[in-house]
């Protein structure tokens, strides 16, 4: 699954370790989910939008 | 790179690791020398010898403790892996030895290898993953 994480997250100028903090996940999760290597369980998912402001569908995308 | 933030249930887990390591080394230890001494037989021996596994009954037990209560559910991934690779690798050391002592081979393996077969690949896949899933310098 893609994801626009690391842009979101470049455009409010956050680390990966800001991010992880707001979170509450580690650093390595956030890099994983990032690179495509992890995809987040549905509540991880629900808190990253809401943290953007954004719906999920426009964070996540299926490819 | 190397560093990685600790979750609290992943402290937890430790903790409860730490203990059932303190308890199963006095145990294995404990239970060798008085069986040396005062040779056991009947139930009293496999009252013995179970005092060893308890440990590692605790030692799992925190395991799946720690799988319910870690929120990251990334870590509780890999966590799971680890264990898999390490059941694997006991199971299917197991049922070599099986056969291979059904089809006739006489030898033997040193006491506690299963132990150490999970231990080992459980430990391997942990540092595989992390140098697969390393992080660089945050941005």
């Amino acid at each position: 699954m893609n994801n626009r994480l690391r842009v979101l997250r470049a455009e409010r100028g956050w680390s990966q370790a800001d991010l992880a903090v707001k979170l509450e996940v580690s650093r390595q999760s956030v890099n994983a989910i990032e690179t495509g290597k992890y995809d987040p369980s549905l509540p991880l998912a629900f808190r990253i939008a809401r943290l953007f402001g954004r719906r999920i569908e426009e964070i996540f995308v299926e490819g | 790179m190397w560093c990685e933030s600790r979750s609290k249930a992943r402290k937890i887990l430790q903790k409860r690791v730490w203990i059932a390591i303190c308890f199963y080394v006095p145990a294995v230890l404990g239970v060798a020398l008085w069986v040396r001494h005062h040779p056991a037989t009947g139930g009293v021996a496999f009252g013995l010898a179970a005092i060893p596994a308890l440990p590692v009954i605790a030692l799992f037990v925190a395991m799946g403790l720690y799988l319910r209560d870690e929120s990251d559910g990334f870590q509780r991934d890999m966590m799971i892996r680890c264990m898999l690779w390490g059941t694997g690798a006991l199971l299917t050391t197991m049922m070599f030895l099986g056969f291979a002592k059904m089809f006739g081979w006489r030898g033997d393996v040193d006491q506690f290898t299963e132990f150490m077969v999970f231990g080992v690949f459980a430990a391997v896949a942990k540092l595989t993953y992390r140098v697969q899933n390393r992080v660089g310098d945050d941005e």
